[in-house]
């Protein structure tokens, strides 16, 4: 039963749901768009059933915590306790779930995130420092971009608001939409190189 | 917000950013809180979303949906070593409709759509124009040029990729400066909450608690 | 280098915590009003969906989570209550698992003037399969059958008009990352108005500039630009003045870096190479 093994059915299984994909939108036959259609119907429902991956993932990390009694091991029990509550909380009526979601879970995360602006004060405070010509370059786009986001330079200014919209629409656009072509024609390497069989990662 | 949840909230948002002071067990303790939130409320969005798209249509007689519940099914084989190679099935499925969607768009809207741009009409557009029009081709193609490994970056290309790298620098200080404007929301968000009463007397609390950490290590050292 | 410098450099990073907690309380307990005017996008969408007549079927794509509510939330709010303002049917769909939750976070928020669920409005839910989903729905939206909490869609007359995705009026996807899957998906389709993160400015201006994207909102700032348009000022607004305040420390704060800079190397500017 080593065939089962073969790299070569995982390659052949993304190579059907490749070109049925591709075919769907070029090919306006109605076989072509029924079966483009059925497909991405099936990989909705799989992506959907691929998300409890992420849960039994959790679980297994923690259940081994809990159960060698590892460092930070009762925070294992306080993760479990809060998949329980909110899960029953969606279930228990527009009021309790509004109330652990938005008030409780949102606020919190939103508390959490707040460190990303800490982080890049700091990163900003050392990364906009004037080395080189490539430096400066990033710090004056930087810096302009900032003067933007503080509405009442612009408001009390008008005059303000040319420069920095000029960087956005004219060179900061440019190098824009360099990576938006780069970015379209990486996608297709990507896609040829794995019916190549190069990428190791996603078919083994 | 009622009092009690408005303490409660403030509380929660006071042990989130102690972790600013030093790594503590109530950041610890936040931290697990919105793990376990998150995958609860995901674990319920999975089985609701399950029902409508897989078990309501088979139930009603739509029985070959079997073959994506299977494919799905083999994703798990991942948590067993020995047929963790089943899983590579399913996520060659997914990969391959996903990158399909994406190829298949990404050549008439965004290369096609994007290249069409550097087309311009010299007798309707002014002098300005014509210089911006210029500095956003140059800036483009530098760009993609930059990426281009498999000629060494010396003499013209050299040059090419120095003003393409050029560009990204202006791009991404942009990038960088933008998303200190929209990240600082976050922080301002919660000190408006905070400074709210009632919740604006446990900032005091929270101070007093640093001071007090603050002259234990140092009488600890 | 002398003493303060040095203190600078050695807890700069203590120093930039309290002064960005200083710049973002201080306004809370003192508003200083900072005026506002709005830009040139702001007003072009505000005046494409001012455009639209009342039952006007309209696709709103709540594409966040709650780690990216305070970004775009008050954005989304601002126009979202535009909607309803105008008496618009709105279909909100969500491609990420949080979106839902952030639909109905965003409902309780703003002011719905009455609106009926199944008649003026309806939340579709999680469509899962990202770029997949977002490519199935846009090639025929009756692929969807239930609502969010599981009911039939055909028993609401809102749905009832719908038949392809050339019956809604605009697209407004309203997302943190890059722009391309739902450009890619819908383009060519329906005008899109894109709520974005301001980090995304970059990567959006390209499709802005080719037409294939109507116009976007970046953020809170935009948010507070479309909530000066509407005459209806919110949380967006409240945040501006902070916003103004901690943004110019943090300019002063770059500029104190490179001098602490040049006092820590004298002379380190290199030649480029």
């Amino acid at each position: 039963m080593s065939w089962v093994r073969r790299r070569e059915i995982p390659i052949a299984i993304f190579a059907i749901c490749f070109f049925v994909s591709v075919i769907g939108y070029y090919f306006k036959d109605p076989i072509a768009v029924a079966l483009n259609s059925e497909l991405s119907g099936w990989i909705m429902i799989m992506t959907n059933i691929a998300l409890g991956t992420g849960f039994i993932a959790l679980f297994l990390h923690h259940s081994k915590k809990i159960s060698r009694k590892a460092k930070g091991f009762p925070f294992s029990f306080v993760i479990f306790g809060a998949i329980a509550v909110m899960f029953i909380a969606q279930y228990s009526g527009p009021a309790i779930r509004g109330w652990l979601y938005n008030d409780i879970f949102s606020n919190v995360t939103t508390a959490v995130i707040c460190f990303a602006l800490f982080y890049e004060v700091s990163g900003a405070y050392r990364a906009f420092r004037i080395r080189n010509l490539d430096a400066l370059l990033l710090m004056l786009a930087g810096f302009i971009l900032i003067l933007h986001f503080a509405p009442f330079y612009e408001s009390a200014v008008p005059s303000f608001a040319v420069i920095p919209n000029w960087i956005l629409e004219v060179p900061g656009m440019g190098a824009g939409r360099g990576i938006v072509i780069g970015v379209a024609i990486g996608t297709i390497a990507i896609a040829i190189r794995i019916l190549l069989g190069y990428e190791k990662a996603y078919t083994g | 917000m009622d009092m009690i949840t408005s303490l409660i909230v403030g509380a929660l948002t006071l042990m989130a950013w102690s972790m600013l002071y030093r790594e503590n067990k109530f950041y610890s303790l936040i931290e697990s809180l919105l793990i376990g939130f998150g995958m609860g409320y995901l674990l319920y969005v999975t089985i609701n979303t399950l029902n409508n798209v897989l078990v309501t249509p088979m139930a009603a007689g739509k029985w070959i949906l079997i073959i994506p519940t299977i494919g799905g099914l083999l994703l798990f084989t991942v948590f067993i070593e020995r047929f963790r190679f089943l899983a590579r099935w399913g996520a060659a499925a997914i990969t391959g409709t996903g990158l399909g969607f994406a190829v298949s768009r990404a050549v008439p809207v965004q290369i096609l759509g994007q290249v069409n741009q550097f087309y311009i009409d010299f007798g309707k557009t002014d002098a300005l124009g014509v210089a911006n029009w210029l500095i956003i081709s140059v800036t483009a193609i530098t760009t993609i040029l930059y990426f281009t490994f498999t000629r060494p970056h010396k003499g013209a290309m050299g040059t090419i990729a120095k003003i393409g790298r050029w560009s990204m620098m202006i791009a991404f200080g942009a990038t960088f400066g933008s998303t200190i404007g929209g990240d600082l929301t976050y922080v301002i968000d919660r000190s408006l909450f905070l400074s709210q009463y009632p919740q604006v007397y446990l900032l005091i609390v929270a101070a007093i608690i640093v001071l007090w950490d603050i002259m234990r290590r140092r009488n600890q050292t | 280098m002398n003493m303060s410098w040095k203190f600078l450099s050695d807890n700069y990073r203590q120093v930039i915590f309290i002064v960005v907690l200083i710049g973002c309380f201080l306004p809370a307990f003192r508003p200083f009003g900072f005026p506002i005017s709005a830009s040139a996008q702001t007003e072009k969408t505000y005046d494409f969906l001012q455009g639209f007549n009342k039952g006007d079927l309209v696709l709103v794509d709540i594409d966040y989570g709650p780690n990216a509510w305070a970004e775009i939330g008050p954005g989304v709010n601002a126009v979202v209550q535009h909607l309803f303002l105008k008496e618009l049917k709105i279909v909100f769909v969500s491609f990420v698992v949080d979106g839902p939750a952030m639909t109905e976070k965003l409902l309780s928020e703003i002011d719905t003037r009455g609106a009926k669920y199944g008649v003026d409005y309806v939340i579709l839910g999680y469509i899962p399969g990202d770029e997949v989903g977002m490519g199935s729905f846009a090639q025929n939206p009756l692929v969807i059958t239930k609502d969010y909490y599981g009911n039939d869609l055909n028993q609401y007359d809102i749905w009832k008009g719908v038949k392809m995705i050339a019956d809604f009026k605009v697209f407004i996807p309203c997302h943190i990352t890059g722009p391309e899957a739902w450009i890619r998906q819908f383009s060519g389709k329906l005008p899109i108005v894109m709520i974005i993160s301001p980090a995304a400015l970059s990567l959006v201006q390209p499709w802005v500039n080719s037409g294939q994207l109507y116009s976007m909102i970046p953020g809170t700032k935009g948010g507070a630009e479309y909530e000066l348009l509407l005459g209806k000022l919110g949380i967006a607004s409240s945040i501006m003045d902070a916003t103004t305040l901690t943004l110019t420390l943090t300019m002063v704060l770059i500029i104190i870096g490179n001098i602490v800079y040049r006092q820590e190397k004298p002379g380190s500017v290199k030649k480029v190479t």
